[in-house]
């Protein structure tokens, strides 16, 4: 009887329990999402039957998985796809740089489930893997992007945004330590900010160790980098961690980090800001169908979605990442959407000779980073 | 002494075949060994392979790395600092126990045990909400009481005396599990002996309990020694603001560049492997004859001895700073628009629960983490206990088999977790395997992983145990699965309890390497919060981290009903 008894709390607490979790989820359900503006250009516009061929397969197909390590694709992003192509469920799934590669490693030579569409900062991985990239087919690359520079390996791979980097920072913090100024790469260095300073030193990442020796250089050269470990800065792995403690004010000031990063926060209420350092020097966002693609006509219609204004819209209309596109070519866009400026330096995650020597002689020994 | 002991427990007529001779038990324990080697020794091969194909180039790169020594030298500091907490507070903690009014030993019994509930992500998130040197809340209040001056500390989770403090703290639980389980299946005859010849408390413990407990002790120390040179959670989120490495965090960041250095990587973890193999040899060693050990009493543990109220100070105290403290801070960040420094129930809002909620994701990768903890567990649970069997030294299995398959149900506890999870990656994603994407490969690595854990408490079961029970069933005529259903199998009950919730804990909590064996249609609940640690908000982060607390409660209820009664009890 005892025995009894005890079994059947089991059962009925293994039943609340799981009972409770399905309420909840069930609770949670109605969440919408964000509005995600738009463009009302047809991004099959000039496919002809050839492309709706694929449109119509793609909708076979219900499906495309992204791999993507671009803080552009969030919500706000999925939720502009949904409204475009309702039928073909986005999967995204965020890597860091070098997880997304070694990842995509593993998955082209095993013809296994994976990724049908990336958008990555490592330029190296794709050149060298340039032979497992499929072109796009969609009409958008040749009516938007003809003649870009921005368009590589005949199409295989197309910048499609920039990530302006800059600095972080938490106004209460800042005003206890007398307000000094924050609008150049030099303001970092200053000493009021020892202790208060966090950065994401980028390492693993070839694409934000370039952005560190650009930034060195507008600081003042090697020497910059010296006086940057003198201020014994706190390290981060993410701007998403630096951003979390740039609002709770364990840092001051923070670099580098996004735009949209810091302005989730702070339309939360967190009293930090983003700071355009000036001039910019962003990272690259590349974005390419995989040959392995296991939805790979949902692959295309993404890759065309993105490459025409509704996605461009999608992924630069807020301002946090910059279009490689003139904006009077994508037709009305919104007013905080800007263009890569002209002259403006966007890193390509090739480390040059002379860059490899700096990240491990100059950036990592000064800086302690293993 | 211990000669005399060896030479009376060599094999009696007993222990001599009763049904098939000794070469085709011997052909099925080697078939154990092989099935074991195929699933644990494979992928390390394949990984170590890549080592030795580039050898000298690996061994050059590697000596290159700045600060390898240093990374070397502290994770032994690590290692050993928070082996020495966990051992000296899980046995002290243990011994409390045992002497806590005898109204209150259920109770009591439990709650050091619930820290094995908590994920070590939550719980290193939660205290760094409470000891982070500017906002931390505990150093805020610090300050303002007057201890520590500026706007900084005293305190500093992101320190190494955090960092093992931290580890130490969470590994307690599995010391004081082995060690309580032990005490308490030997019952207290033998201390309330000497405490009845006048031996103080003091005396007995050392004298009486402490050598009784040596299995318990070396079986938890190796295991936690070895859990602490792979450590990777601690050492990943508290100790990158102050550039603490050890070799896990530095394989994980050679295995986070591109192009990806394998051959450094396997190198790097090359000491660990050797470390544990020596670990795991000294402890078998050490434990060679367990008949020494067998000791089942029929006695309440605590009938005899002297009990107190001031035992239940650190028992409660544990409970506070391994659980109640961090999953409060965890609580309240989960409930904050953002992480403030400050705790104001004025801007509590349920946004970011409904917010993760509604992400399709997370209900998946509950579900997911579920059904893959449930296909584990039936793998795992009889495999362990044939392994278990194996490694009994009664058992007529042939030495260097015994050996083989003793190595092999450790290894993996001897590579860092980090480089485990890209041995899985290539190895089940390439032909014949092709099981990236599915469950399966999900369910391979969780079987792979939690095989060391689910063994011990069963060897410790049988051990304790001692074999005259299933000695008299082959001598009444029973087959071997037949006293395994009727004998083994409800004494050790307790044992198979205990694999089973530990099992789920690991499941649960994992998410090292099931960030790189699972696929974006095919989460678990570890690879979401991975992704949301990387990309999201502290408190989407701290929801989370509480959401792998339910699933992990979730699974000790189903543990629980697999158990057929209280699994956190039999704990």
């Amino acid at each position: 009887m005892k025995f009894f008894s005890r079994k059947c709390r089991s059962v009925a607490l293994a039943v609340l329990t799981a009972g409770a979790m399905v309420f909840t989820a069930g609770c949670g359900s109605g969440g919408a999402p964000a509005d995600a503006g738009g463009s009302v250009a047809d991004p099959g516009e000039g496919g002809g039957p050839a492309w709706q061929t694929v449109v119509d397969a793609a909708n076979k197909e219900g499906q495309v998985v992204l791999y993507s390590n671009s803080d552009g694709v969030n919500a706000a992003f999925e939720a502009a796809w949904a409204k475009a192509y309702p039928g073909i469920k986005l999967v995204v799934s965020k890597y860091a740089s070098g997880e997304l590669t070694t990842k995509l490693d593993a998955e082209k030579g095993g013809g296994v489930v994976g990724a049908d569409v990336i958008t990555v900062s490592t330029k190296p991985w794709l050149d060298a893997n340039l032979n497992s990239l499929v072109a796009p087919t969609g009409p958008a690359l040749g009516k938007y992007w003809g003649g870009s520079r921005y368009v590589y390996g005949d199409g295989r791979y197309v910048l499609v945004a920039a990530t302006p980097l800059g600095a972080g920072v938490n106004t209460e913090q800042l005003a206890k330590l007398g307000n000094p100024p924050v609008t150049t790469y030099k303001d970092l260095l200053q000493p009021q900010f020892k202790g208060a300073l966090g950065i994401v030193p980028g390492t693993g990442a070839p694409a934000a160790e370039q952005w560190w020796f650009y930034a060195a250089k507008e600081m003042g050269g090697d020497s910059a980098v010296g006086r940057l470990a003198d201020l014994q800065p706190r390290l981060y792995t993410v701007p998403a961690t630096l951003a979390t403690d740039l609002a709770s004010g364990e840092v001051a000031v923070g670099a580098y980090n996004v735009k949209g990063t810091i302005d989730a926060l702070a339309a939360k209420g967190a009293p930090i800001k983003f700071v355009t350092l000036e001039p910019v020097i962003s990272t690259p966002v590349t974005a390419a169908v995989v040959g392995w693609a296991k939805n790979p006509n949902a692959a295309q219609v993404f890759q065309n979605w993105l490459l025409s204004p509704g996605g461009q819209i999608a992924l630069n209309g807020s301002g946090s990442l910059l279009t490689p596109l003139e904006l009077p070519a994508l037709g009305s866009v919104p007013s905080t959407m800007r263009s890569i400026p002209t002259g403006a330096t966007v890193v390509d995650g090739v480390l040059t000779p002379e860059q490899k020597t700096w990240v491990t002689d100059l950036w990592k020994s000064k800086l302690r980073l293993g | 002494m211990t000669k005399l002991q060896e030479r009376t427990a060599k094999p009696g007529p007993a222990d001599r075949p009763t049904r098939s001779s000794p070469r085709t038990a011997g052909r099925q324990w080697a078939l154990l060994a092989l099935a074991m080697a195929a699933l644990i020794l494979w992928p390390l091969v394949k990984l170590q392979a890549r080592v030795v194909d580039d050898l000298p180039g690996a061994l050059g790169r590697m000596v290159a790395i700045p600060g390898l020594g240093r990374i070397y030298l502290d994770t032994v500091i690590i290692a050993a600092g928070s082996t020495a907490v966990a051992v000296v507070s899980g046995t002290g903690l243990a011994w409390c126990l045992t002497r806590v009014p005898r109204r209150l030993y259920k109770w009591m019994s439990l709650l050091p045990i619930v820290p094995l509930l908590m994920p070590s992500v939550a719980s290193v998130q939660g205290w760094s909400y409470l000891l982070s040197p500017r906002t931390g809340i505990i150093n805020r209040y610090l300050r303002e009481w007057g201890i520590g001056s500026g706007d900084s500390g005293p305190l500093d989770v992101y320190s190494m005396a955090g960092i093992i403090l931290l580890t130490g703290i969470i590994l307690t639980s599995f010391v004081f599990m082995f060690v309580s389980a032990s005490l308490r299946q030997r019952g207290a005859e033998l201390e309330a002996a000497a405490a009845a010849c006048g031996a103080s408390p003091g005396r007995t413990f050392l004298t009486v309990t402490l050598p009784m407990m040596r299995p318990a002790l070396v079986y938890s120390t190796a295991i936690v020694l070895l859990l602490a040179l792979g450590q990777f959670t601690v050492p990943l989120l508290l100790g990158t603001p102050d550039r603490i490495d050890v070799v896990s965090t530095a394989v994980y960041k050679v295995s986070a560049d591109y192009p990806v250095d394998y051959s450094v990587g396997g190198a790097l973890a090359v000491p660990l492997l050797l470390v544990g193999l020596v670990v795991i040899l000294v402890q078998r060693r050490a434990l060679r004859d367990e008949r020494r050990y067998v000791s089942v009493s029929a006695r309440s543990r605590q009938v005899g001895l002297t009990t107190s109220r001031w035992a239940l100070v650190p028992i409660v105290g544990y409970l506070v700073v391994a659980v109640i403290l961090p999953l409060g801070a965890l609580v309240s960040v989960s409930l904050s628009p953002f992480w403030s420094g400050r705790i104001s129930p004025s801007t509590f809002t349920l946004d970011n629960w409904v917010s993760v909620w509604s992400d399709r994701n997370t209900v998946g990768a509950i579900t997911t983490t579920l059904y893959a903890l449930l296909i584990t567990l039936v793998i795992v649970l009889p495999l362990s206990y044939l392994v278990s069997v194996a490694l009994l030294r009664r058992t007529r299995v042939p030495g260097s088999v015994r050996l083989i398959v003793d190595i092999l149900s450790s290894i993996a506890l001897c590579m860092p977790v980090s480089l485990l999870g890209f041995a899985f990656l290539f190895t089940y994603s390439e032909a014949p395997f092709r099981l990236y994407g599915t469950t399966a490969m999900v369910v391979v690595a969780y079987v792979t992983l939690t095989i060391p854990f689910a063994i011990r408490p069963q060897l410790s079961a049988l051990t304790a145990i001692g074999p005259e029970y299933a000695e008299a069933s082959r001598i009444s005529g029973a087959g071997s699965l037949g006293t395994a259903r009727r004998i083994s199998f409800p004494l050790i009950r307790s044992g198979l309890g205990v694999s089973a919730a530990l099992v789920t804990i690991i499941v649960a909590h994992e998410f090292t390497v099931s960030l790189m064996v699972t696929s974006p249609t095919r989460r678990v609940i570890g690879s979401l919060l991975y992704d949301e640690t990387i990309n999201g908000s502290a408190p989407d982060v701290a929801v989370l981290s509480l959401l792998m607390l339910a699933v992990t409660l979730v699974g000790i209820a189903i543990s629980w009903v697999i158990a057929g009664g209280n699994t956190v009890d039999k704990i």
